[in-house]
């Protein structure tokens, strides 16, 4: 670990694009929107971007190319991600890495997808077109012939840690509930979240639609049209610039490629050695951490990092969640902008937007963590098994 | 011969078979599991590969494997994402551990509604012909055939 890293590089701009059922967006031009309120937001032109690091949805090629060229911008490092949920925090590791090398000064970082326009239909309609078999392929894709046996979706492949998780350590329907609930709550208060003007208590979450135990409807992340990006570049370079520079304190990453269904992959999550790295990094520990901008494509996901985080013992992450811990004014205020189960999901992309805005103290009293200086970021993905961290520091 | 597909009259997604992957599912059309064993080492492995996992030893041969095992874990299907499956609903699908070691995707069959499936329950194979051309691995709680 290069703790030498520590501190010298920077966040110095962030933009989202609009957000939700985005009618007609594509992921490309919901890109540009957030790209360009980055760039404004740092007060950086586009002809001082030297870096492009992205990633857009899986059958886009070269991304980072159709990116570049709408800007009209040549660039010393370019590239498209392919970790999953975990590259964007990747990326912005790769941008720390590619100027420490000299390749690039000021890095443009971002991810955007068209899920809910590219389908143009809810999950409802989705589903009963697959079950009348029209969007299905004739042939079980993957190596376990997965949907031979009938195991279709993401869900299904996340709630099997969750069954796992639950008989281990006792983990409870009500525990994951209570990471829903709380950043719905946070939702709630931010007017740009998906689900800003629906109310999620406990009772509702448990009469949610089945979908495929222990999940239902309310344990899975929102399908989100919404882009977002950051601009990375020095410390040095960070102070002429026109916003508060919010530190890069430490970063890491670990992958369990070996697979979801390996060892114990599916409750001890590659966020351990992820973590551990950024903290190292950062010469920080669990207990200096103010907020926690947890990757959350499913409820058990959060659940299970608070555990892999340090922030309980393995097997409390339950208990952890339902004492109320992830609510704003809370222990550990998480998912402060609502997540991707009830802001929008772009790929953990938000999450490091809003972790920026908190550790600016962007916010007034009903959305700004008091007196946040440290923030956690996480990023999960890739079938499961990829993480990355990034721990971001006031200046 | 009738099978849990007919009232759907559709057949699920197929398994690719390629000539890497034909002797598991001959194997399961013969009527005995088998797997990849490491000539050098023993070790059986799933999903096939060309190599060993625990000593990339690149000799192999496929062996009979005893069918029980325990369940690792499993999710419980509500909602249908596919109509060869509307008849079955709410089935499991389960990750279950062979004795010899790997870890195979399947689905429980043989379900009745006192049951209970937990993550540890002993399990045992049930080869299930779906057509012709497909035999399916999957299993069955332990004890409770017959
Ligand atoms: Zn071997």
């Amino acid at each position: 670990m290069n703790t030498g890293l520590r501190d010298r590089y920077a966040i110095v701009g962030v933009g989202q694009s609009r957000l939700g059922e985005v009618e007609g967006s594509t992921a490309l031009g919901l890109m540009m929107e957030a790209s360009l309120e980055a760039m404004n937001d740092a007060g950086v032109q586009k002809s001082e971007i030297d870096g492009i690091i992205c990633r857009g949805p899986d059958d886009m090629y070269g991304f980072h190319q159709q990116l570049g060229q709408l800007l009209g911008i040549d660039v010393g490092f370019s590239t498209t991600l392919d970790n999953g949920g975990a590259s964007q925090i990747l990326s912005i590791i790769l941008a720390v890495s590619a100027i420490e090398a000299g390749l690039c000064n000021t890095v443009l970082c971002g991810y955007a997808r068209d899920a809910w326009s590219r389908t143009h239909r809810s999950e409802e309609a989705r589903m009963s077109q697959r079950a009348s078999g029209a969007a299905v392929s004739p042939f079980a894709r993957d190596i376990y012939s997965s949907e031979t046996f009938g195991l279709f979706g993401a869900p299904a492949m996340h709630a099997f840690g969750a069954q796992r998780h639950m008989d281990l350590y006792g983990t409870t329907k009500d525990q994951l509930g209570a990471v829903a609930v709380a950043f719905r709550e946070h939702a709630n208060r931010n007017p740009l979240a998906q689900m800003h003007s629906k109310r999620l208590t406990l009772e509702d979450y448990r009469a949610g639609r089945p979908i495929v135990d222990p999940f239902n409807l309310y344990d899975c992340s929102l399908r989100t049209d919404a882009g977002g990006a950051v601009i990375v570049t020095s410390m040095e370079r960070a102070r002429d610039l026109r916003r508060a520079p919010v530190k890069i304190a430490g970063f890491g990453t670990h992958n369990n490629v070996s697979g979801w269904f390996h060892g114990e992959n599916m409750v001890n999550t590659a966020a351990i050695q992820s973590s551990k790295k950024a903290y190292q990094m950062a010469g920080l520990g669990p207990k200096d951490i103010d907020a926690f901008e947890v990757y959350d494509c499913f409820t058990y996901m959060a659940l299970v990092q608070l555990e892999d985080y340090g922030f309980c013992r393995k097997g409390e992450g339950g208990p952890f969640a339902e004492s109320g811990a992830l609510r704003l004014g809370g222990a550990l205020p998480a998912n402060t902008a609502g997540g991707q189960l009830s802001e929008g999901h772009a790929e953990g992309m938000l999450q490091i937007v809003e972790a920026v805005r908190q550790a600016r103290h962007d916010y007034g009293p009903d959305r700004q963590v008091k007196d946040a200086e440290v923030v956690m970021v996480s990023g999960h993905g890739g079938n499961t098994v990829c993480h990355s961290s990034l721990v971001l520091k006031s200046t | 011969m009738a099978n849990e597909f007919d009232e759907a009259m559709v057949l699920p997604p197929l398994p690719q078979v390629t000539e890497e992957t034909r002797p598991f599912w001959d194997s399961c059309k013969e009527g005995a599991l088998k797997l990849q064993r490491c000539s050098d080492c023993s070790e059986f492995r799933f999903p096939r590969s060309v190599a060993c996992p625990a000593c990339a030893s690149m000799s192999y041969s496929w062996e009979p494997v005893s069918g029980n095992g325990t369940i690792f874990s499993f999710v419980t299907f509500r909602r249908l994402y596919h109509k060869a499956f509307a008849s079955l609903l709410p089935y499991v699908v389960a990750v279950v551990e062979l004795s010899e070691g790997p870890r195979l995707l399947t689905r429980l069959v043989g379900l009745k509604d006192d049951d209970t499936v937990k993550c540890g329950s002993p399990v045992s194979l049930r080869l299930e012909t779906i057509s012709d051309d497909l035999v399916l691995p999957l299993f069955e709680l332990a004890g409770t055939h017959g």
